[in-house]
C-alpha cells in the first residue's frame, strides 16, 4: 500500500471502539437532549413541550441551589485534593526507603470503591458512637463533636474531605510522575544557589509543573461535577437537600419523581458547564505550554 | 493487498456486529399450559427463610413453574424496578410500592379479569376492604399480599425492666422515659426514640401518623386539593413533629439513617436504643432476634390529646409485566400469594398481616410473652386504630413532604414555610 493511499485498514481498527463511544456515549448525550423536549416520567408516552423544561429549570430554585452546593463542593474538594496529592509527592519524593510501600497505602483509598468508603464514613461520622466523635470525647473536646453528615452546615464539607481522602492518592500519582521528569539539574543548580526547601517547592517545582496543574484541575473539576454515588450513600442529598448536588437532582428527578424529561434538561446544563469550562481550560493550557 | 486488506475489514465488521448483536434472547413464545415455565420475580419480600417455603408450596401444586426471585433490599428497589421497566427489561412478576404504582400502570396487565376467571365475580368479597380499595385506583392492575400496619414504638423490655420505666403512652410519658434512660447511664444506650429519618417513606410513617392523630384526614383532603398544605392544623401537626427534634427525642443525626440494616442492627445487635419508631413489620426481626432479648410493641404515643393511630396500607402489591410471555403462570404465582398458601406463611412471618379475611392470627413463632402482645397490640391497631393509608397518591408531594420536613428538622425552614412548599409542589400536580 502506497503512502499516499487512503489508508483505511487504520480507521477499521479503531471501528469498533468508535462504534462503542457512538452507542454509549453520543448516541447517549443527543437522545438525552432529545428526551429534555418533552415532558416524559419516564414509562408512559412522551409529550413534547419544546423548551419548557429548560424555562422551568432557570426558575427553580432547587436548581440554583444544586449548583451552590455543586460549586462549592468542588471548590473544598478539588484544591484540598491538588494540594494534598501534591505534599505527598513532594514527601515521597524525599525519602528513599519504602517509597513503594508508602505510595501504595496513599493510592490504596483510589481503588478502594467509592461504596465502601462511603459505608465507612457514614459510621466514623455517626454522631452518638461513631469513630470520630468518640475519639473527640475520649480526649475531652467533646464540645468539637458534631452532627457530621446530619447538619445543615457541615454535611457537604463532610462528604468533601471523604472525597479528598479517597482521591488524594490518585494526584499524588500524577504529580509524583510529574515531579519526577524535572531534570535533578535544576534542584542542583538551585542547591548551588543557596535554595531552602519551601523556595525549591514554590519557585521551581510548583511554577515546572504548571502543566500538571492544569490538566487535573481539568480533571478534578469534571469528576467532581459527576460525583454521585459518594453522596448518595453518605446523605441521599440530605439533610433537608444540604447536600443535594447537581448530579443527585439529576438522579432524584428522573428516578423519584419521575420526571425524565426535566432531568435530562438538568443533565444537558451539567454537560454545558463541562463544556465550557473544558474548552476555557485548554485554551489556558495552551497558552502555558506556548 | 488490496484483497487481504478488504478480508481483514470485513472480519472487523462481523467481529463488531456479533458484539453490538449479542444479547440474550428472552423468553419466546407463551409455553403450552404444562410445560415447563420459568418466572423472573423481583420484590424486596418474602425474606429468605419465607421464600423457602413458598417457594416450596408453589412447585408442590404447579410443579411446571419455576420462579427465579431476586429479593432486594426495600431502599434500593424502587429505583432498581423504574430502572428495569424504562429499560425494557422488568422480571415477569413484581412487587410495588403503592405510592408509586400509579405510575407503573402503563407497564403491567391488569388482574381483574384473571381474578373474575379464578374466583368469580365477588372476588373482592374474599379481601379486607380498606387495603384492597388502595388499589382500586389502579384499576386492580396490582393485587396486594398483605396488609402493613405502620408506624408502632418497638422497645427493648429488658431495658425498661433496667430502669424501672413502663411503656409510654403519651408524649409526656415519652420525654420522662427517655429522662430516666438519660439518667440511668446505660453502657452504650442512647436515651433517644430511635428513628430512621434517611428513607422517605420512614420518615413520612412518622410524620403522617402525627398529622392524623392532630388533623385526622386532612393530610387526605389536602392531597387531593380540597384544602390547602398550609391548613392551621397541618402546620399545627407540623409543629408537634418538629419538637421531636427540638425536645432530643429521636436521637442525632437520624436523618441520614435507613430503617434496615442500619436501625435494625442498632437496635437488635448492637442494642443502641431502648426504642425505635417503625413499621409493623419489625415483628419479622422480632422473631429473629427473640433469643436475644424481650420486645414489646406499643403504638406510637398520643401527641396533644389524639387517637393512638396508625396507617394501614395492601403491602408487597404484586403486578404481571404486560410484555411476559407468560402470563397465566405469572397468574397462577399471584393467586397463591394473594389468596392461597403465601397467607398462611405471611401469617406465620410476622411481616404483614393476611390480606385475606378470616385467617385468625398466629403468633405461635414468638416465644414471650410481651411479644405476643405486642403482635396482639398489632391486629388490634389495624383493626380498631386505622387513621388512613400509609401513602399518597402523588409521589410528587410525598417527596416534598419528606425533603421540607427534613428542612424543618434541621431547622432550616419553620413548619409554615415548608408546607407553603409543599403546596407549591400540590398546586403543580395534575390531578
Amino acid at each position: 500500500m502506497t503512502r499516499g493511499k487512503y489508508q483505511w485498514i487504520g480507521y477499521a481498527y479503531v471501528l469498533p471502539i468508535f462504534l462503542f463511544l457512538i452507542l454509549f456515549v453520543y448516541f447517549g448525550i443527543v437522545y438525552n437532549v432529545y428526551i429534555s423536549l418533552f415532558e416524559w416520567d419516564g414509562i408512559g408516552e412522551k409529550t413534547f413541550i419544546g423548551l419548557q423544561n429548560y424555562l422551568e429549570m432557570f426558575r427553580d430554585p432547587k436548581v440554583y441551589e444544586a449548583l451552590l452546593h455543586t460549586f462549592q463542593f468542588m471548590a473544598i474538594s478539588v484544591p484540598c485534593s491538588m494540594l494534598l496529592g501534591f505534599i505527598f509527592a513532594l514527601l515521597l519524593h524525599s525519602i528513599r526507603r519504602f517509597a513503594d510501600a508508602i505510595k501504595a497505602v496513599i493510592f490504596l483509598p483510589y481503588v478502594m470503591a467509592i461504596i465502601v468508603i462511603g459505608i465507612t464514613f457514614q459510621m466514623i461520622y455517626e454522631p452518638n458512637y461513631g469513630l470520630l466523635n468518640e475519639a473527640l470525647r475520649s480526649v475531652h473536646l467533646d464540645g468539637l463533636a458534631r452532627q457530621w453528615i446530619g447538619s445543615r452546615n457541615l454535611a457537604l464539607a463532610s462528604i468533601a474531605a471523604v472525597y479528598v481522602y479517597s482521591h488524594a492518592g490518585f494526584y499524588m500519582l500524577l504529580y509524583y510522575t510529574s515531579i519526577l521528569n524535572i531534570n535533578a539539574e535544576v534542584f542542583e543548580a538551585a542547591e548551588m544557589d543557596g535554595a531552602g526547601a519551601l523556595t525549591k517547592i514554590t519557585r521551581i517545582v510548583a511554577p515546572l509543573l504548571k502543566s500538571t496543574h492544569i490538566i487535573l484541575l481539568i480533571l478534578g473539576v469534571i469528576a467532581t461535577l459527576k460525583v454521585f454515588e459518594l453522596v448518595w450513600i453518605m446523605t441521599g442529598g440530605g439533610p433537608g437537600g444540604a447536600t443535594e448536588l447537581l448530579s443527585t437532582f439529576v438522579f432524584r428527578s428522573a428516578l423519584l419523581q419521575f420526571e425524565q424529561g426535566y432531568s435530562a434538561a438538568i443533565s444537558v446544563l451539567m454537560l454545558m458547564i463541562a463544556l465550557v469550562y473544558t474548552i476555557f481550560q485548554l485554551k489556558s493550557y495552551d497558552k502555558a505550554r506556548r | 493487498m488490496k484483497t487481504t486488506a478488504m478480508v481483514k475489514g470485513l472480519m472487523v465488521l462481523i467481529l463488531v456486529g456479533s458484539i453490538l448483536g449479542c444479547g440474550s434472547s428472552k423468553k419466546g413464545a407463551e409455553s403450552a399450559s404444562n410445560e415447563a415455565v420459568e418466572l423472573d420475580f423481583w420484590a424486596w419480600a418474602p425474606n429468605d427463610d419465607e421464600w423457602k417455603q413458598v417457594e416450596e408450596k408453589f412447585a408442590a401444586k404447579y410443579p411446571n413453574i419455576k420462579i427465579n426471585y431476586t429479593r432486594f433490599s426495600s431502599q434500593d428497589y424502587a429505583e432498581k424496578i423504574r430502572v428495569a421497566i424504562a429499560g425494557n427489561s422488568a422480571p415477569d412478576l413484581m412487587g410495588f410500592e403503592l405510592s408509586t404504582a400509579a405510575k407503573y400502570v402503563s407497564a403491567l396487565e391488569p388482574l381483574a379479569p384473571y381474578a373474575e376467571k379464578a374466583w368469580g365475580a365477588n372476588w373482592k368479597d374474599q379481601f379486607k376492604e380498606e387495603p384492597l380499595k388502595q388499589v382500586e385506583g389502579i384499576d386492580y392492575k396490582l393485587l396486594p399480599t398483605g396488609v402493613a400496619v405502620t408506624p408502632v414504638i418497638v422497645y427493648n423490655a429488658d431495658m425498661f425492666a433496667q430502669v424501672k420505666a413502663d411503656p409510654p403512652e403519651t408524649m409526656e410519658q415519652l420525654k420522662e422515659v427517655l429522662k430516666k434512660f438519660e439518667a440511668a447511664k446505660l453502657d452504650g444506650v442512647i436515651p433517644r426514640l430511635g428513628f430512621p429519618g434517611g428513607k422517605n417513606s420512614s420518615f413520612n410513617d412518622f410524620y403522617f401518623n402525627v398529622v392524623n392523630q392532630v388533623a385526622p384526614g386532612k393530610l387526605y383532603e389536602a392531597t387531593d386539593g380540597k384544602i390547602p398544605f398550609t391548613d392551621p392544623d397541618i402546620v399545627k401537626a407540623t409543629e408537634i413533629f418538629k419538637s421531636f427534634y427540638t425536645d432530643g427525642i429521636v436521637q442525632d443525626g437520624n436523618l441520614t439513617v435507613a430503617f434496615s440494616p442500619q436501625l435494625t442492627d442498632l437496635f437488635f445487635t448492637g442494642k443502641k436504643f431502648p426504642m425505635i419508631v417503625v413499621g409493623a413489620w419489625t415483628l419479622n426481626w422480632i422473631k429473629q432476634f427473640q433469643d436475644g432479648g424481650n420486645y414489646g410493641i406499643i403504638p406510637v404515643p398520643s401527641v396533644a390529646g389524639g387517637k393512638h393511630t396508625v396507617q394501614v396500607n395492601a403491602d408487597l402489591p404484586l403486578g404481571i409485566n404486560k410484555n411476559s410471555k407468560h402470563k397465566e403462570a405469572a397468574w397462577k404465582f399471584i393467586e397463591f400469594m394473594a389468596a392461597g398458601e403465601y397467607q398462611q406463611i405471611e401469617n406465620k412471618s410476622l411481616l404483614f398481616l393476611p390480606i385475606v379475611k378470616g385467617i385468625e392470627a398466629d403468633h405461635s413463632l414468638l416465644t414471650s410473652e410481651i411479644s405476643k402482645k405486642g403482635a396482639q397490640t398489632v391486629v388490634d391497631l389495624a383493626e380498631n386504630n386505622a387513621g388512613g393509608s400509609r401513602f399518597i397518591v402523588h409521589p410528587e408531594i410525598s417527596e416534598a413532604i419528606y425533603m421540607n420536613l427534613q428542612k424543618v428538622a434541621t431547622g432550616a425552614l419553620t413548619p409554615q414555610a415548608a408546607m407553603e412548599e409543599v403546596q407549591k409542589v400540590s398546586e403543580s400536580v395534575k390531578r
